[in-house]
């Protein structure tokens, strides 16, 4: 199974699970909100922000509805631009 | 004359799209008509005054809005003062294979469906990866798979000799990672 790798100034996330469901009640597809956060898969070798640079497999928080999506065999990865992320937990 | 300020000075055959040779027969094609500039725009200059990188003489491979007849890089009839670092992609020998420079990497298309019963043309392809055939000056290799930002790989086609000839090249800044 091949898995990608950052190169440049990019980040790849894995994007937390979507909530399928709140308080017992199933949320439908349309209402269901992509959480702006996820776990850092792989961090690019010209990143300079050092939290980010060493916080491969912390969690971090990005704006919403940014990013391009990559699907590799199943499996999203979202890829952002190291000003896109807001911050590390 | 030394071109200053990054530029350099090419010369470029106007009508160079307008003939191609199949088996052997030339036809006289009527590009102007076509409404894709990639395919009917000239790609293909020969450098008149280089720099450090391309010397007179050399065939270079270019973006397809330069030569044109009101283009602003435009110094006379065929002769064009153009930017080295944005319009240039790479250098061609004389049979048609190019070199890759200023951080431009050669790449073909990944076709996702490839059933043999769907002509190649109608194949649909990935459009936020493909395959690197030469990447010199990067740190690519060939036949590594690369992942890009959607659409980010470029088609370049050019007509060397009456052979139409067509690659797909991809910017360095433009790519995300790879397939490891």
């Amino acid at each position: 199974m091949a898995t990608p790798k950052a190169c440049n100034n990019f980040i790849f996330i894995i994007r937390d699970e979507v909530e399928k469901e709140k308080a017992g009640i199933i949320i439908p597809g349309k209402g269901r909100v992509k959480p702006s956060r996820g776990e850092i898969f792989s961090v690019g070798g010209k990143v300079t922000d050092p939290d980010i640079k060493n916080g491969k497999g912390k969690k971090a928080i990005f704006y919403a509805g940014i990013g391009q999506e990559i699907d590799i065999d199943g499996t999203v990865y979202l890829c952002l631009n190291e000003q896109e992320i807001i911050g590390t937990i | 004359m030394i071109s200053v300020n990054g530029k350099i000075l090419v010369r470029s055959n106007l009508s160079q799209k307008d003939t191609m040779v199949i088996n052997g027969v030339s036809f006289k094609l009527a590009p102007k008509f076509d409404s894709n500039f990639r395919e009917t725009s000239p790609t293909i200059a020969t450098v008149v005054t280089g720099n450090r990188f391309l010397k007179k003489g050399d065939i270079i491979l270019c973006h397809h809005n330069t030569f044109y007849e009101p283009s602003p890089y435009r110094v006379e009839y065929d002769l064009f003062s153009i930017p080295y670092d944005k319009i240039v992609f790479g250098t061609l020998d004389e049979h048609g294979n190019i070199s890759p420079l200023n951080g431009n990497t050669i790449c073909q298309r990944i076709p996702i469906d490839n059933r043999p019963e769907i002509p190649i043309q109608y194949r649909k392809t990935f459009i936020d990866r493909a395959t690197v055939l030469d990447a010199r000056w990067t740190p690519y290799k060939k036949g590594q798979t690369i992942l890009h930002r959607l659409n980010a790989g470029y088609d370049i086609v050019y007509n060397l000799g009456g052979v139409e000839y067509r690659v797909t090249k991809v910017h360095e800044s433009q790519i995300v990672g790879i397939l490891e």
